[in-house]
């Protein structure tokens, strides 16, 4: 047994070792910290190392942790040379170390070092808890504070939810607190004496370098507002320079903003899709209202025209394209969250069938297996809507498999609860949820298609078959009925699809049946509505259908007219978005007037509240814009006919 | 001093014990000026971290007057008490001085 490697931190301690090993014919390697000795300990197998406790950069205990997973150094004895063994005590066992000698008078440290020595060369060293040196040690009750002073640190330390690193000017790493080894993914082991910049990809290793080195000569704290990429964490580092006559090192604190990022990004998307919701709806209500001026004239030619007119196969075109047109804004209200005209308690497993059945006659290529929960819980929803929802999601998954394939569609009973609710990816209460996957296996979409694909006219489909609104009137569906929508796909693989509806706790509800004919009536009807061009029309309209008809351009006229001729107005067929007195307004006032008054509300906007709270009044009923001659004459008798 | 004795009580020899001793007064003169600016700066870890590194060398070649200086200074430092340093510090450096004196070193 030839060679030793001391470390301590004090040059006198260093030169009595030399002193006192070489003379009795040991070599002597000394360094001045843990950092210099894991350097040395690259290449350099020594017999013993004594090694002291409190040093700066990578201090005893950790270096000695450190040395003990080093399989090179297995049979290397570890010695413990320190001054605060004497009151802490020291386990052995823990510091991979096999004995303590406790600092002192040099006489006595001579004495046991040389004895732990002798024990060594003549392998009779066993490990033993005994400090070495110990007596005759004057008590330093100093140094018990100093460590207790050090736990304070220590535990704050171990306790924080930052990262902090300690780190030499050049950029190796002296010490890191737990929270840093959790965002770094390695052990202390690992870490200490590794190179900071080495921990961080490629691309942002320059910027680290220059921050480092501006660091090591800024005078106060350096923070980075971007953040740098480390294990697909977003992390925000800051350093905090520490300079004193002796050391000089970088204290740099790292704190994990990846969620608050993913947060803001979803605020922002939430925010986008509002904006764009509110622009969509807004283009609806006009479009519904020009097309309720085309669908009524139409109505009103064809209702005078034989079929064999030349012109009526033209006004039929007509009709068709206005139907189209219609479809359209209904996708366009579907995304802006309007439209949620009849809610009821509906069981979506009937709901889904019926689509997939309609489905499946025109895409024979696609096998269709079902899985649907037995005693699904019924859900509270608009019935076309819902078809809305599935028939955009069957035809979606339809295009992405354009030489046939497989779409599951399963539907579940589940329970949200306040845990659950933490994990799922968006924000919603705990409850009990039905939930509706439908999975292709088709071309999938990268991430960056996933983003988007709820936004209004967004389309990956080529010109002329798809019109971007599908998944954009399922994302406004699905959200108007308190639901959520996600998404999961891999390129070349498929996508799925799943919703999440809240239960109902109604039992089913029956749908009213409509009749396919035109009906027709003798009352007197009062409409109210701001655009002339619809008032004429629905009034020649009513007028076509038998009814006498008064018109009023806004809400104030109206009830002037009501309060007069009430006892001759059965009905009145009322516009809910109108300049001055709205819909709202119009509709208290006139029941104030008559308590059993009968009302349509008219809107080519969309449902909302305000039209759900008058909804909820005997003798009320919706009609969306543009609608025909046929929708308004039912409405009408049904309205009219309620006793 | 008498220096055979001192060397003789560490068992040492003369020149080992006059070389750790000028390492001693090297180290300490410069811990004493640290202590000092900390003492300026009311920086009481850097106080205790001096104070402690005098003590301990200190102790190592029992000059067991400037273990205690140092030692009561540590100790009151933890206790963020700063009062008195000056004048210990003062009295360290004149112990220091009297050992280079001493050892014409």
């Amino acid at each position: 047994m030839k060679k030793i490697l001391v470390v301590d931190n004090h040059p006198l301690i260093l030169q009595f070792m030399v002193n006192l090993l070489k003379k009795r014919g040991y070599e002597v390697l000394t360094v001045l910290d843990g950092l210099s000795a894991l350097d040395i300990l690259k290449d350099y197998i020594p017999d013993v190392i004594f090694i002291d406790l409190v040093m700066p950069n990578i201090d005893g205990k950790r270096l000695c942790q450190i040395i003990r997973k080093n399989p090179d150094l297995r049979d290397t004895y570890i010695i413990i040379l320190s001054s605060i063994v004497a009151e802490e005590g020291i386990n052995l066992e823990e510091f991979g170390a096999d004995a303590c000698i406790a600092k002192g008078p040099l006489k006595k440290m001579a004495e046991n070092i040389l004895a732990i020595l002798d024990k060594i060369e003549k392998k009779e060293l066993e490990r033993s808890p005994e400090v070495l040196g110990i007596e005759g040690i004057i008590p330093r009750e100093i140094t018990k504070e100093l460590l207790w002073v050090k736990k304070h640190f220590e535990i704050i330390l171990s306790s924080m939810s930052e990262g902090i690193l300690e780190i030499t000017p050049t950029g190796r790493i002296v010490y890191a607190n737990p929270f840093a080894l959790s965002l770094i993914c390695k052990t202390e082991e690992e870490l200490l004496g590794l190179d900071f910049i080495s921990l961080f990809a490629q691309e942002d290793r320059q910027r680290i370098k220059s921050l480092l080195e501006a660091a090591s000569i800024a005078p106060q704290k350096i923070s980075e507002e971007a953040p740098v990429i480390l294990n697909n964490k977003q992390i925000i580092l800051t350093f905090l320079p520490v300079k004193d006559e002796e050391h000089n090192s970088i204290i740099v604190i790292l704190v994990d903003i990846t969620e608050k990022k993913q947060m803001e990004a979803r605020l922002l998307q939430a925010q986008k899709m509002e904006a764009i919701g509110t622009l969509a709806g807004g283009i609806a209500h006009d479009f519904n209202n020009l097309l309720m001026g085309i669908q009524g004239h139409i109505s009103l030619m064809l209702m005078k025209m034989d079929v064999s007119h030349c012109y009526f196969k033209h006004l039929k075109a007509i009709e068709n394209m206005v139907k189209r047109g219609a479809e359209l804004t209904k996708q366009l209200l579907g995304f802006a969250r309007k439209g949620k005209y009849e809610v009821k308690s509906i069981n979506l497993n009937e709901i889904i069938e019926n689509c997939l059945e309609m489905f499946g006659q025109v895409r024979k290529e696609i096998n269709i297996h079902k899985n649907f929960q037995k005693d699904i819980w019924l859900v509270e929803a608009d019935r076309s809507q819902m078809e809305q929802v599935f028939l955009n999601l069957f035809v979606n998954a339809a295009d992405a498999m354009p030489k046939g394939g497989e779409l599951y569609v399963e539907t579940k009973n589940i329970v949200f609860n306040d845990v659950d609710i933490k994990t799922l990816p968006f924000k919603t209460r705990p409850g009990d949820y039905v939930k509706i996957s439908i999975t292709d296996t088709g071309i999938g979409m990268d991430e960056a298609t996933q983003q988007r694909i709820f936004e209004p006219f967004f389309t990956t489909k080529e010109r002329g078959r798809g019109t971007g609104l599908g998944l954009a009137s399922v994302y406004g569906i699905i959200k108007n009925h308190e639901g959520f929508i996600t998404v999961y796909s891999k390129k070349g693989k498929g996508t799925t699809f799943n919703i999440y509806l809240p239960a109902s706790k109604k039992g089913i509800q029956k749908e009213k049946t409509s009749s396919k004919e035109i009906l027709k009536g003798n009352e007197t009807i009062l409409i109210i509505d701001d655009e002339e061009e619809i008032l004429k029309v629905t009034a020649e309209m009513l007028k076509s259908l038998g009814y006498k008809v008064i018109m009023a351009n806004d809400g104030k006229e109206a009830i002037e007219i009501y309060q007069k001729n009430k006892k001759d107005i059965q009905l009145v067929i009322l516009d809910i978005i109108m300049p001055g007195m709205n819909g709202k307004e119009v509709y208290e006032t006139l029941r104030t007037i008559d308590p059993k008054i009968k009302v349509i509300i008219s809107s080519g906007y969309s449902f909302n509240n305000q039209i759900n709270e008058i909804l909820k009044q005997e003798c009320v009923a919706f009609i969306q814009k543009p609608f025909s001659l046929k929708e308004l004459s039912q409405i009408i008798r049904e309205v009219l006919d309620k006793k | 001093m008498e220096i055979k004795k001192k060397a003789k009580d560490l068992d040492l020899d003369e020149n080992e014990f006059l070389e750790l001793v000028k390492i001693f007064l090297e180290v300490s003169i410069s811990d004493l000026d640290k202590l000092q600016s900390a003492f300026i700066k009311k920086d009481v870890k850097q106080v205790v971290e001096a104070a402690h590194s005098i003590k301990g060398a200190a102790s190592n070649l029992e000059f067991q007057d400037i273990y205690e200086i140092a030692k009561g200074i540590e100790k009151n430092a933890l206790k963020n008490k700063l009062k008195g340093i000056e004048k210990a510090i003062q009295l360290i450096r004149e112990k220091l001085n009297l050992i280079a004196k001493e050892l014409a070193i």
